[in-house]
């Protein structure tokens, strides 16, 4: 029973996403139940449409900034809290974590207003940097997992046989971890994709993220044409998925505690 | 990560890891705990809606947010809803992730993996599956009118119950990790004992596995009220501006009122509850434990 019932769950937790991808091949402008007839013809006028093709690419950069970046500066922010122990360190990882329990929204509003005061205005950076804020946290767990996780002596055996700190870390302990850092910048770069509280407040007329636009989109209705952007969204995901599933295990993105375990 | 190695710094002090940390923590100050600083001085001043005035301070926004019935309807709406997703996750999820405790090897796996891969699908496009689903002409509507349940097509959207819905999707996976890690913390050896003692399977679930899978009841309930109490995008895709919450009036004041201080106000009695709540209950917990909080 208890298997049944999982299953069906299960169902249920999957069918609303092959729905949407299914309501793409429809032919009619807006989505019915069930669909008439077959046609490709939303996706031709997707991937014709200026502004999606224009958010999908701005989209890119902005997540591929926000993954380079969030990688790094976890990293080291990992490095510092897996293998020191200093006085404020609680508090360094408080504060790093910090954004995870924050309203996202009130990252995206703080954020505006502050740009506003300096003058500066919105722009890319300040979205990338905003990206990075929410992004930074996963980032240091998922790297920080698989520092503790990472055997010490093999980086300290190096020192011993003549390599220079930096050599030693670059040559043996990025290698080792480099599960962790692609984990962190996958998890970054689908967190950055994927955002719009924090995008929402940040976007120009110019420059607007794919998620921002499909969410302005949806006010006039669930079109066929937003429809293929969306069954193209869900192709990127499960390239994603079957990627990381190789490179890692989808797990070790979500169970960083337990994944240094299994590893 | 709570395995440092003491000594590693190699006598050089305490000031390596400061130095390892300094442009995260740059990074912070500047572009998010000034802000929301500032943001917090705004949020006690007056608005004034030709812009450019003088401002004073005032608690008028908060008074606002927390006295005005309006207000006062949709904080008690985001309660409200968020407590019926934090319950239906975790009813529908709690079986779930009991049979995904009891399996084992590649099944484990798989269904960990279905149970995973919806979170790695875009929040927005999450949203218009249950679009599709509720739409009037949708999928619920179509399947309703078939059976001759209902004459005329409902309307489904723009419901509290299209919201939580949509929500308890979107949090789910978040609901069964957290069970799960509770679950398989459980050493097995307790549930051979009680049934060496002659308790039956109900009466060894009800006395040894759920007392002990309690703190992940306690995680999960924690991470998926707060997850839904500030959503944005979930609640206002499907519920749109006739079941507003918290978020969206956050959003409405910013980009179309323009009434920031308000605005201000409002996220910040959001936050206060949220981070309130998630600050209790890691006092419940032991020191060091914050970490599992958002596994």
């Amino acid at each position: 029973m208890l298997r049944v019932f999982t299953w069906l769950v299960l169902a249920m937790l999957l069918s609303p996403i092959l729905l949407v991808f299914a309501s793409a091949f429809g032919s009619t402008q807006y989505m019915v139940f069930p669909p008439e007839g077959f046609s490709l013809h939303w996706f031709g006028e997707a991937l014709r449409s200026r502004d999606y093709v224009e958010s999908f690419w701005y989209s890119l950069t902005v997540a591929s900034a926000t993954a380079g970046f969030s990688t790094v500066l976890g990293g080291l922010v990992a490095l510092a809290l897996v293998r020191y122990r200093f006085p404020g360190r609680a508090a360094l990882n408080a504060l790093i974590m910090s954004p995870l329990i924050l309203p996202p929204l009130l990252i995206g509003v703080g954020l505006l207003q502050w740009l506003s005061i300096l003058g500066i205005g919105v722009g890319t950076s300040s979205l990338i940097v905003g990206h990075v804020i929410v992004a930074t946290p996963y980032a240091v767990r998922l790297i920080a997992a698989s520092l503790a996780g990472f055997d010490r002596s093999l980086e300290l055996a190096a020192r011993s046989l003549g390599a220079p700190p930096l050599t030693a870390f670059v040559r043996i302990t990025v290698p080792l971890i480099s599960t962790g850092l692609l984990a962190a910048a996958v998890f970054s770069f689908i967190v950055s994709f994927d955002n719009v509280t924090v995008s929402i407040f940040l976007a120009t007329p110019r420059h607007i993220t794919l998620p921002v636009r499909m969410y302005s989109r949806v006010e006039q209705g669930f079109g066929s044409t937003l429809a293929a952007v969306s069954a193209m969204l869900i192709g990127l995901a499960v390239v994603l998925i079957v990627l990381t599933e190789r490179l890692t295990s989808l797990r070790a993105l979500f169970l960083t505690e337990r994944g240094k375990e299994t590893a | 990560m709570q395995s440092p190695l003491p000594g590693a710094s190699g006598g050089r002090g305490a000031l390596v890891p400061w130095l390892l940390a300094a442009p995260v923590i740059l990074l912070y100050m500047a572009c998010l705990v000034l802000p929301l600083a500032v943001l917090l001085v705004t949020s006690f001043t007056t608005f004034d809606p030709r812009g450019g005035g003088p401002t004073e301070f005032t608690v008028a926004n908060y008074a606002k947010a927390l006295g005005d019935s309006f207000y006062l309807g949709v904080l008690f709406r985001t309660m409200w809803l968020a407590c019926l997703v934090t319950l239906v996750t975790l009813v529908v999820g709690y079986p779930v992730a009991y049979y995904v405790r009891l399996s084992s090897g590649r099944a484990q796996a798989y269904l960990l993996l279905l149970i995973i891969a919806p979170l790695m699908v875009s929040l927005i496009v999450r949203a218009f599956g249950w679009v599709v689903v509720f739409g009037s002409r949708g999928v619920l509507n179509f399947l309703l009118l078939r059976a001759g349940l209902i004459e005329t097509p409902l309307r489904l959207m723009y419901t509290e119950l299209a919201v939580i819905i949509g929500m308890a999707h979107v949090y789910f996976p978040f609901m069964v990790l957290a069970l799960l890690s509770s679950l398989q913390n459980i050493d097995p050896t307790l549930r051979l004992a009680a049934n060496n003692l002659g308790a039956g399977r109900v009466r060894t679930f009800w006395r040894i596995t759920l007392p002990l899978s309690l703190p992940g009841v306690l995680a999960g309930s924690m991470i998926v009220f707060c997850l839904s109490a500030s959503a944005f995008v979930t609640p206002t895709v499907l519920g749109g501006p006739r079941v507003k919450v918290m978020a969206y009036m956050v959003w409405e004041q910013f980009l179309l009122i323009l009434n920031w201080p308000l605005g201000a106000a409002i996220g910040f009695v959001l936050l206060v509850i949220t981070t309130g709540l998630m600050l209790v209950y890691n006092r419940l917990l032991e020191r060091g434990r914050f970490g599992i909080v958002f596994q």
